[in-house]
């Protein structure tokens, strides 16, 4: 962790003035704006153009002049507290889903408000979940809309995972981040974010490109082509066939997809580096040495696994898609694993959970936290038998400081206890046992597709409402790691608490909760 | 490692504390001399030797009960048991200070030991063929783990005697049958402590008296008073025989879960049975020291023991959801289902595992709605408190968890901030924190392994899951197909094997186990290290 300098004077007045929620709001609907704008003009000449282009350009005109009155030194800056910078993300991702809502709403993508806020989420939580049940009626301009959501919901979590949470929660290990993206301190913190804001954009876009490339070679259309790339470079997995890859037939498209979702489990520093033709870099980390070794190894293991005769898979073609789609939590739906022994199946959660490398724009929990999370529990282990010895936790080559280990352990009991009341919510809320538990899992990892109720070739529009709400509350903790979401939620629940607590009566009863002040004494 | 001296030509140097591993018998002396000093071997000799009078207890109800079935099977197991554990204790002696490492291995296999032992009742009898010795085996494990999981299908066509046994390994593995070793045994210094800390659920156990052996003993006192108490308790009830009485008693101090009927408790579909079985599993499932602290006069351990009353408030408030989950959403009535839902939240949080299942499937927790059923698996991971025979993670350490995982969200928010996890007002060491949060990451990722090979070996998701996370925390009855109105074989036989493993290490706390079998295997290996064993 850098140190961190308090505002003082000056600053601290500018940053009341223009808080960092307002700005990254107005960025994040500008941004929203600009997409709205060329889904219009992609529905040119169609009933839902207008109400895109205007969306569009009220959007993109607010953005702006909210950025550029709301701006900051910095959005990002280190010197904010975190609850500041947090309820900058949550806002951002609250606008976008706003104006993604309206856009269906308002375009006759659907006539229910709930339809059209749940395909918000999942879209930019990059969720392959998906509450429209029929995606050939909708025009072009609204699925290259939803592909855009989970662009720009993958481009904001790179934001937040590179960029915002390694300041406040020291449990993002981007392999040797200092060779990649810079996460230096530099004279001008505005040049800084800039430049980080770029380079993360500069692989995200070419990672696109090179998949649009990939699947225009295979055989897709342009505008398929592009709208794919989107929802795979993004991890989000929507498609534009209720079918799913299947509509295309080809087994060089379901390749070239299969390579595009390996690709994008990859951390984006990592992709920088190939960029940058740092090779030498690449072999070196571990983390992708891992990944690509699961990836391969896990294929393997499905293929030979599976039992034709069952209704499993015999081609190793679908294991490695499946395998590829679980690791980097896209959720593309090409093999039914319904079918598949219930060792597989169980694996796939279990693949599911752990997520790919930690700065893709993937879920779960993520390879280089899992991996110190089981030494430093055999680290115990041996501690136990030799008391004496001073252990210390390594990842690749690199030590993991007893900081991020405390971190990280309590990200897991976050994440496992998430799960566990998504999957009581679900089951209040309708779902069978396997269902609510798989599917809790799955949506916490922003992959989509779990076993049960939510098997590949059923989706959330079968879902009773109560069931679609917690999806999307687990949707959201998933996609922002929790932290941001619970620290604002607090810092909520106590201004109301403090708003109201001189209305009470004074003397309440002893069982009555009360806010423990412990955490803010310095 | 240094090179043997004949490889490099040098004269044989003499092997300096080289231990000879057999004791040699000595008609003059009248005994073995030459014994080697062997921890696992001599406390599982002792053990096995406690074991003896049970089953001699055992057949002597069966000549009591005057059925077909004849002791003699209990008289022989009896016999051989105490001859096994005679040879292994006079053929070894005791180290003095043993090292913290032989003490792992000695805990693991006196529990395996025992439970091989244990298996000889059932062979002989016939009960399981031995063809179906894994049967036996996992019958044995489930007894003595206090599991209660049970691949007899028709119980009640047994002997007495064998069905006693049954209750009896689970009575032996409550309290534990190191402890009661270690009770017997004033020569070890501070092995003794470290033994009993190995097999004690809990990160440590309180000291009652100066001594580990006053300890141990006073423990085993306040359990067989216990044991008298429920059982009195039962015999007052209407309808319950003494033997009835004698066997759940048995079973409910030690939160194991066998009962001598097939349909659990509910054969007795008597609400006063249920009550004083809940009440005796609570109070079972809370800290003995507790308990002793408090008899002896000192009521304030009651009050101080912070985490131990948090099992009360989970146990009032899972009873609380239940019993509405039950009452709102399944539409039984009021009164049904603040009585199914307080029996079977007591019994899986304390992992007894029993079931009052009556005529027509009502009360049986497997066909509760589905939130009810993942509010019953948290109550099994959770777990009873420190020190008291329950399994799980036990309320301590997840309050630590919950605790720390609160604090790292305050961290977050205030990077600078240096925050204590407390319980109760009192702050927990750094250190603890750590043990407990390993404790927790490898639990968890153990019930996932087992659930993988358990589901890879056939079983559905849910049965497997519920099945490792039951074993696990030594609870009984899983979710899915093997609910409490079934048994375990559901599962195929090498998912049973599996399952054995597991309550083994889910009640010797993982780390014993593995421990255990790491410092075994090391030990087979590395030859220079045999010295210390």
């Amino acid at each position: 962790m850098k140190s961190a300098a308090r505002l003082v004077g000056a600053q601290a007045k500018r940053a009341i003035e223009r808080p960092p929620a307002l700005a990254a709001s107005s960025w994040a609907g500008a941004v929203c704006g600009l997409f709205a704008l060329a889904s219009g003009l992609i529905d040119l000449g169609k009933p839902s153009s207008l109400p895109f282009l205007i969306l569009g350009g009220v959007c993109l005109l607010a953005g702006l002049w909210g950025v550029r009155r709301f701006r900051m030194f910095s959005i990002f800056s280190r010197n904010h507290q975190a609850k500041t910078t947090f309820a900058a993300v949550v806002s951002a991702w609250m606008t976008m889903v706003v104006i993604s809502s309206a856009a269906y709403l308002w375009t006759g993508a659907t006539t229910s408000v709930p339809n059209a806020l749940f395909e918000s989420v999942a879209g930019f939580c990059t969720t392959s979940l998906s509450a429209f049940s029929d995606l050939e009626s909708l025009s072009q301009g609204v699925l290259f809309w939803r592909a855009s959501t989970q662009w720009i919901g993958g481009f904001a979590s790179l934001v937040l995972l590179v960029v915002v949470l390694p300041v406040y929660t020291p449990m993002n290990f981007l392999d040797s981040v200092r060779k990649g993206i810079r996460l230096r301190v530099s004279a001008d913190p505005r040049l800084q974010d800039g430049s980080r804001l770029r380079e993360i954009l500069t692989a995200y876009t070419a990672l696109t490109l090179f998949c649009a490339a990939i699947y225009g070679a295979a055989g897709m259309g342009l505008f398929d082509a592009a709208t794919y790339a989107f929802s795979t470079t993004s991890t989000g997995g929507g498609t534009n066939h209720t079918e799913g890859l299947a509509h295309f037939g080809s087994t060089a498209v379901e390749w070239a997809v299969t390579l595009g979702m390996a690709l994008s489990g990859v951390s984006i520093v990592a992709v920088w580096w190939a960029l940058r033709g740092r090779l030498g870099t690449l072999w070196n980390s571990f983390e992708l040495k891992l990944y690509a070794g699961l990836l391969l190894a896990l294929s393997l293991l499905v293929w030979l696994w599976n039992d034709p005769v069952a209704g499993g898979t015999d081609s190793l073609r679908e294991a490695a898609f499946s395998v590829a789609s679980a690791l980097s939590s896209t959720g593309y739906r090409l093999a039914d694993w319904s079918g598949w022994p219930w060792g597989l199946q169980l694996l796939l959660l279990g693949v599911i959970v752990t997520g790919g490398m930690s700065g893709s724009a993937g879920g779960g929990f993520r390879l280089s936290r899992a991996v110190p999370a089981l030494q430093y529990a055999y680290r115990e282990l041996v501690i136990q038998l030799h008391p004496n010895t001073v252990h210390v936790v390594k990842l690749g080559r690199k030590y993991v400081s007893e900081g991020s280990l405390s971190f990280l352990n309590a990200f897991q009991i976050l994440l496992g206890m998430t799960v566990v009341g998504g999957a009581f919510g679900l089951a209040l809320t309708g779902m069978d046992l396997l269902g609510a538990i798989s599917s809790a899992m799955s949506a916490l990892a922003t992959m989509g597709p779990a076993l049960g109720d939510l098997a590949p070739g059923f989706n959330a529009y079968d879902l009773s409402g109560g069931e679609r709400g917690f999806l999307m509350a687990l949707m959201f903790l998933g996609r922002l790691l929790i932290y941001p979401v619970l620290l604002t939620l607090g810092v909520l629940a106590a201004r109301l608490w403090t708003q109201t607590r001189d209305v009470l009566p004074s003397g309440m009863p002893k069982w009555f909760p009360r806010l423990q002040r412990s955490g803010m004494r310095q | 490692m240094v090179p043997p001296a004949a490889a490099v030509g040098h004269a044989p140097v003499k092997k300096q504390g080289r231990t000879k591993h057999l004791a040699i018998f000595n008609f003059e002396k009248g005994g073995f001399v030459n014994r080697p000093t062997n921890l696992p071997l001599g406390v599982m000799g002792l053990s096995m030797l406690f074991l003896a009078p049970g089953m001699a207890i055992c057949a002597a109800v069966e000549w009591g009960a005057n059925t077909p079935h004849g002791e003699w099977p209990l008289l022989a197991s009896a016999l051989i048991s105490a001859s096994l554990g005679l040879i292994f204790l006079l053929t070894t002696q005791f180290p003095a200070n043993p090292h913290p490492s032989a003490v792992f291995p000695a805990v693991v296999s006196t529990w395996f030991g025992c439970s091989v032992i244990g298996t000889l009742p059932y062979l002989l009898s016939g009960a399981f063929g031995w063809a179906q010795w894994d049967s036996a085996l996992f019958e044995s494990i489930s007894g003595f783990t206090c599991t209660g999981s049970t691949l007899m299908s028709d119980i009640e066509s047994h002997g007495r005697g064998l069905l006693m046994w049954r209750q009896l390994t689970q009575w032996y593995g409550g309290m534990g049958m190191v402890v009661l070793a270690v009770s017997v045994l004033p020569l070890l210094g501070v092995g003794g402590l470290e033994l009993m800390n190995a097999e004690a659920p809990g990160p440590d156990s309180d000291r009652l008296a100066p001594r580990i052996s006053g300890t141990a003993k006073r423990l085993w006192l306040l359990y067989v008073s216990f044991t008298i108490l429920i059982a009195l308790a039962l015999f007052l009830v209407p309808g319950v025989g003494l033997y009835d009485a004698a066997a759940h008693a048995l079973s409910t101090v030690s939160t194991g879960g066998f009962s001598p009927y097939s349909s659990s408790i509910g054969h007795f579909d008597s609400l006063a049975v249920e009550l004083i079985i809940a009440l005796g599993l609570i109070f079972c499932a809370m800290s003995f020291a507790m308990h002793y602290r408090a008899f002896t006069g000192d009521f304030g351990a009651y009050r101080r023991a912070f985490d131990q009353m948090l099992f009360l408030k989970i146990i009032l408030t899972a009873t609380a959801a239940a019993t509405l989950l039950l009452w709102l959403r399944a539409g039984n009535s009021f009164g049904l289902s603040l009585r199914d839902g307080f029996f079977n939240v007591v019994t899986l949080a304390s992992s007894g595992g029993f079931a009052n299942i009556r005529a027509g499937g009502v009360g049986d927790y497997a066909h509760w709605l589905p939130p009810a059923q993942i509010l019953l698996a948290v109550l099994m991971l959770i777990g009873g408190g420190v020190g008291s025979t329950a399994g799980g993670m036990k309320v301590f350490r997840f309050n630590i968890v919950m605790g720390h995982t609160i604090r790292s969200l305050r961290l977050a928010s205030r990077r600078r901030a240096l925050l204590p996890v407390k319980l109760g007002g009192r702050i927990i060491p750094e250190r603890i924190v750590g043990r407990v949060l390993a404790f927790a990451t490898l639990f968890l990722f153990t019930c996932g392994v087992g659930t993988l090979i358990l589901s890879a070996l056939g079983t559905d998701p849910i049965t497997a899951a519920s099945g490792a996370l039951s074993a696990m925390s030594n609870m009984g009855p899983a979710l899915g197909e093997a609910g409490p109105s079934s048994n375990f074989l559901v599962f195929s036989r090498p998912a049973r094997g599996v399952l054995a493993a597991l309550m083994l290490v889910g009640r010797l706390e993982i780390t014993a186990v593995l421990l255990g079998v790491v410092v075994l295997i090391r030990r087979s290996f590395l030859r220079s290290r045999r010295r210390q064993l």
